[in-house]
C-alpha cells in the first residue's frame, strides 16, 4: 500500500518535472532563439540557418544600434515618460481615491458614475486629439502623461482599498489633531503600499510598452520613446512595394528585442510577486 | 569640403538673387517671391526609411534653401504610424505644410479646405501648368469634385511605358548544372518545375510571396491564363476592366493551380506565406522559381551566397501565357496613387506653391531624383548616371547620405529609376532588354465618384475576401473544379456584387478618359 503510493508519487513528481520542464522550455527557447539571432550572420538569419544556437557570430547588429543616438534619447524619453507619468498616477489617483472612499462624502456616487461611464463610453480619437491640441500640449511630454493620468480601472481598485483600511486608526488621527490631508500622508497611504505599488507597476509597464499616444500627439523624433523605434524596425521588410524594401538587416530586429526587453527581463523577477497580490487586491472588500 | 561647397553655391545663389531681384525692380516686390533674401520655414511630413532615417542636414536642401530661401523642417513619423498620422491630421485640420496623401484623400478632403487649391495658383506657377498640361491623368487625379486641384501627383515610370518592376526568378546555377531549358509555355512551364522537383525532390520548386498583390500567386496566373491582372483591371485586348474570373480561362487556371498543388511542385503552405519565410525559402533553395521585384535580384544572390550556396546564381526566365492569351506584364504605372499636397492653412501661400513649382522645375526635379551633380550622378553622353561606386542599389547611399530618392521627399520615381536602370549591371541590363518585348503601358487610374466610392468600400472588400478564400480551396483541393462548383463560385461572386462593381469600374473609366 505504502510502496504504492510512493510510486503513485513518484510518478506525479516525474510528469510534474517533465512537464515543468516542457514549459521551461516552450517560454525560453524564443529568448535564446532571438539572442543567438541577434548575434548571428544576417544572411544565415534570413536563409532560417539558426535555430537555436548562433551561427558565425557577427556584432553588426548591436554595433549599428548602439551607435545610432536614437535608441539611447528613446531609451531616456521612456524612462523619463514611464517615472513621470507613474509618479503622478499615483499621486492624482490616491488624491481622487481617498475622498471617494469616504461614505459622508456628497455627490460621492454621482462622481462614481461619472468615473464609471469613462469605462464603458470614450471620447474617441479624433476628439481627444483636438482637446490636446487645444490644450498646447501637442509634441510635449505632458501630451503622454495627461491623457491617460488616471485610469478609472486602477481608481477603483484603490477605493476598494482604502475603504477596506479600519476607520478607527482614522479617527484615532484625527483625535491627535490630524487634519485630512495628514491622515491620508501619514496614516492611509503608508498603510497602502501594497496597492500603491500594485498600481505603480501597471502604470509602468503599460507606458513603457505603449506606442499609439506617442505616435500621435508627438512629431519630433528627439521626443519618441522606445516602442515607436522598435516597431519601426519590426516591420521593416514585412511589406514590399519597391526597390529597397528589402534591404535590411534581419539580425537587427532581433537586437533590438533584446536590448528592448533586457530592462525588464532584468527587473521582473524582483517585482514579480507584486503582480501576483495585485491581482487578488480588486478582490478584496471589506 | 562639404562646408566649402555650400559656401560656393550660397555665393551663387546671392549672386544670382541679386541678378533676378535686378531685373525685376521694375515690377512690384511681392511678398510671394522665392528668395534667399527672406527665408521662409515650410514644415513636411515623412518617415525615416530602413536605408537611413530622414536628415536635417542633407545636401541637397542647403542648396534648395541657398537658392529659394525655403528651409523645410521635417516632421519624423514612424513608418508604420504613418497612415494614422496622416489620418488625423485631415480628420483635424493639422496637416504640415507639404505632405504626401493619396490623390483620393486629395480629391476628397481638398474641397473641404484640407489642402490648397493649386488651380487658383498656376498663373504663378509655370512647371506646375505644364506638369498638368503634360500629364492628363495626374490632372484628371488631382480633381477634386468642385474642379480645384490638390495635389501633384508622384510620377512612377517613363512616359513610354517602358519600365517594369517584376521578373520570372529562377536559380541558374540549377538551369546550368543540369542542362535544364527555360520554360516558353505553360505546358513547358510545368514540365520545368516537374524536372526541378525530380532533381531536388525535397523542394517545393514553385514560391510565390503572396496570393493576391502584383507578385501575387493568384494574381500572376490570372493573368497568364485570363489576360486580366489581378481580379479587376483593364483588359489590354478590349481596353475595357474585366473580372478575371468571368473569362473562361480562369477555371483552367484553377486547374493548373491544383494540379501543381498535388504533385507537390508548389509549396503547399503558399497561401500562409509571410515575406520573412518566402526569402528563407528562396535563400535556402527549398523553392527555386517565383515571381518577384526585379530590383532585388542581385541582394538575394548576395544573401545567398553569405548563407552558404557559393554557386547560387539568380536569372529570368522568359514570361510566358496560355494558348490564346496575350503574354503581357503591365509597366509601372506612369502616374502614382499618390500625390504632394499643401496644407490649407500654410502661412505664406504664395510661395509654398511656388516652392512646389520649383521643385517641379528641371532643376528641383534633378535635386530630388538625381541629387548634386558630381557628386551623386555625372553626366555620360549627355545622359545622367549615378556615381558607379554606389553599386547596383544606388537607392541605398542616395537615400541614407543624400535624401534623393526618397519616398515622401521626391516627386519623381520615374527619373530616378530610368537612371538607375541605365547604371545597371550587365546581367540586369539583359533581363530588361529580354523582358522589354512583354511590356505594355499601364492603364490608367479612374477617379470615382462618392457614390462610387461608397460602393466600392461597401463590395470591394467582401468580394476579395470571398474570392481569395474560395480560390484557395479549389486550388488545394478543399472544393473539387467542376462545371457545377464554379458555377456555384461564379453565383456567389455575382451575389457579393462583382456585377455592379464591373460596371462601376468601366463608368469610371469612361467618365475619366471619355471613352
Amino acid at each position: 500500500m505504502n510502496k504504492q503510493a510512493s510510486i503513485a508519487s513518484r510518478l506525479f513528481d516525474a510528469l510534474n518535472v517533465i512537464f515543468m520542464i516542457l514549459l521551461m522550455i516552450v517560454m525560453i527557447y524564443p529568448m535564446v532563439y532571438v539572442f543567438s539571432a541577434s548575434i548571428s550572420n544576417n544572411a544565415l538569419v534570413a536563409s532560417g540557418a539558426v535555430l537555436l544556437w548562433p551561427k558565425d557570430i557577427k556584432l553588426i547588429a548591436y554595433e549599428q544600434l548602439l551607435n545610432n543616438p536614437d535608441l539611447w534619447r528613446s531609451y531616456w524619453n521612456t524612462i523619463r515618460y514611464t517615472s513621470l507619468h507613474t509618479v503622478l498616477t499615483l499621486i492624482a489617483t490616491s488624491a481622487m481615491a481617498y475622498p471617494l472612499a469616504k461614505r459622508w462624502l456628497p455627490g460621492r456616487r454621482l462622481i462614481l458614475m461619472m468615473a464609471a461611464f469613462t469605462l464603458l463610453f470614450s471620447g474617441g480619437m479624433i476628439p481627444t486629439f483636438i482637446i490636446v491640441q487645444q490644450l498646447g500640449l501637442l509634441n510635449t511630454i505632458w501630451a503622454i502623461v495627461l491623457p491617460s493620468l488616471i485610469s478609472t480601472w486602477h481608481l477603483f481598485i484603490m477605493r476598494t482599498f482604502f475603504e477596506a483600511l479600519p476607520e478607527e486608526l482614522e479617527d484615532a488621527a484625527a483625535i491627535d489633531g490630524c487634519g485630512s490631508m495628514q491622515i491620508l500622508l501619514r496614516i492611509v497611504l503608508p498603510l497602502s503600499m501594497p496597492v500603491l505599488a500594485t498600481v505603480g507597476l501597471f502604470t509602468a509597464v503599460n507606458q513603457w510598452n505603449a506606442f499609439f499616444n506617442a505616435l500621435i500627439y508627438l512629431n519630433d523624433r528627439d521626443m519618441y520613446p522606445l516602442q515607436i523605434m522598435l516597431r519601426n524596425i519590426l516591420i521593416a521588410g514585412t511589406n514590399v512595394q519597391g526597390e529597397g524594401d528589402l534591404t535590411h538587416l534581419e539580425t537587427l530586429k532581433y537586437a533590438m528585442i533584446i536590448i528592448g526587453t533586457l530592462p525588464i527581463l532584468c527587473v521582473y523577477p524582483f517585482v514579480q510577486k507584486y503582480f501576483v497580490q495585485g491581482t487578488m487586491i480588486g478582490g478584496i472588500k471589506g | 569640403m562639404k562646408r566649402a561647397w555650400f559656401k560656393t553655391g550660397l555665393i551663387i545663389a546671392l549672386l544670382c538673387a541679386l541678378i533676378v531681384t535686378g531685373c525685376t525692380s521694375g515690377k512690384k516686390q511681392g511678398g510671394g517671391e522665392l528668395s534667399p533674401d527672406h527665408p521662409v520655414t515650410f514644415t513636411w511630413l515623412v518617415y525615416d526609411r530602413v536605408e537611413g532615417k530622414v536628415r536635417d542636414d542633407w545636401e541637397i536642401f542647403k542648396e534648395i534653401e541657398a537658392k529659394t530661401g525655403v528651409k523645410v523642417e521635417f516632421q519624423v513619423v514612424s513608418q508604420e504610424g504613418l497612415e494614422e498620422k496622416r489620418q488625423i491630421m485631415i480628420a483635424t485640420n493639422t496637416a504640415t505644410d507639404f505632405i504626401q496623401v493619396p490623390t483620393q484623400d486629395g480629391r476628397e478632403h481638398g474641397p473641404d479646405k484640407v489642402f490648397l487649391n493649386l488651380k487658383d495658383y498656376l498663373d504663378m506657377a509655370p512647371n506646375l501648368k505644364a506638369f498638368y498640361e503634360q500629364y492628363p491623368e495626374a490632372e484628371a487625379l488631382a480633381t477634386g469634385a468642385d474642379g480645384g486641384l490638390y495635389t501633384v501627383p508622384v510620377l512612377e515610370g517613363d512616359a513610354e511605358g517602358k519600365g517594369f518592376n517584376f521578373i520570372w526568378y529562377s536559380r541558374r546555377d540549377i538551369l546550368d548544372k543540369d542542362n535544364i531549358k527555360p520554360p516558353e509555355t505553360v505546358e513547358e512551364f510545368y514540365q520545368f518545375l516537374k524536372t526541378l522537383k525530380e532533381k531536388y525532390p525535397d523542394s517545393y520548386p514553385l514560391i510565390s510571396n503572396a496570393i493576391v498583390g502584383d507578385t501575387g500567386l493568384y494574381t500572376t496566373f490570372g493573368r497568364i491564363f485570363t489576360g486580366v491582372h489581378g481580379f479587376y483591371n483593364i483588359d489590354p485586348t478590349t481596353d475595357q476592366y474585366a473580372f478575371a474570373p468571368y473569362h473562361s480561362g480562369y477555371k483552367d487556371m484553377l486547374v493548373f493551380l491544383n494540379k501543381l498543388y498535388s504533385e507537390k511542385l508548389l509549396d503547399p503552405e503558399f497561401s500562409l506565406l509571410t515575406q520573412a519565410q518566402w526569402e528563407e525559402r528562396i535563400l535556402t533553395g527549398k523553392s527555386l522559381v517565383t515571381y518577384f521585384w526585379k530590383a532585388d535580384l542581385e541582394s538575394l544572390v548576395t544573401k545567398a551566397r553569405n548563407a552558404g550556396i557559393a554557386e547560387y546564381d539568380l536569372d529570368a526566365i522568359p514570361s510566358f501565357a496560355a494558348e490564346g492569351i496575350q503574354n503581357y506584364q503591365f509597366s509601372r504605372p506612369i502616374v502614382g496613387t499618390v500625390g504632394r499636397a499643401i496644407s490649407a492653412k500654410v502661412k505664406d501661400k504664395e510661395r509654398a506653391v511656388k516652392f512646389l513649382d520649383y521643385l517641379l522645375s528641371e532643376e528641383g526635379t534633378n535635386y530630388l531624383s538625381l541629387g548634386i551633380e558630381g557628386k551623386t550622378y555625372t553626366m555620360e553622353d549627355g545622359k545622367p548616371v549615378y556615381n558607379r561606386d554606389f553599386g547596383t542599389s544606388p537607392f541605398v547611399t542616395l537615400r541614407k547620405d543624400w535624401g534623393v530618392w526618397y519616398d515622401l521627399i521626391t516627386l519623381s520615381n520615374a527619373k530616378s529609376r530610368e537612371v538607375w536602370e541605365r547604371g545597371l549591371s550587365e546581367k540586369s541590363k539583359d533581363i530588361n532588354a529580354r523582358y522589354e518585348q512583354y511590356i505594355i503601358p499601364a492603364p490608367k487610374q479612374i477617379v470615382k465618384t462618392e457614390e462610387e466610392l461608397e460602393l466600392e468600400k461597401s463590395k470591394l472588400n467582401n468580394v476579395n475576401k470571398f474570392l481569395e478564400q474560395k480560390i484557395t480551396e479549389f486550388v488545394t483541393g478543399k472544393t473539387p473544379i467542376n462545371d457545377a462548383t464554379y458555377q456555384q463560385f461564379i453565383d456567389q461572386a455575382k451575389k457579393l456584387g462583382s456585377d455592379e462593381l464591373l460596371d462601376m469600374y468601366n463608368t469610371a473609366y469612361k467618365r475619366t478618359y471619355g471613352k
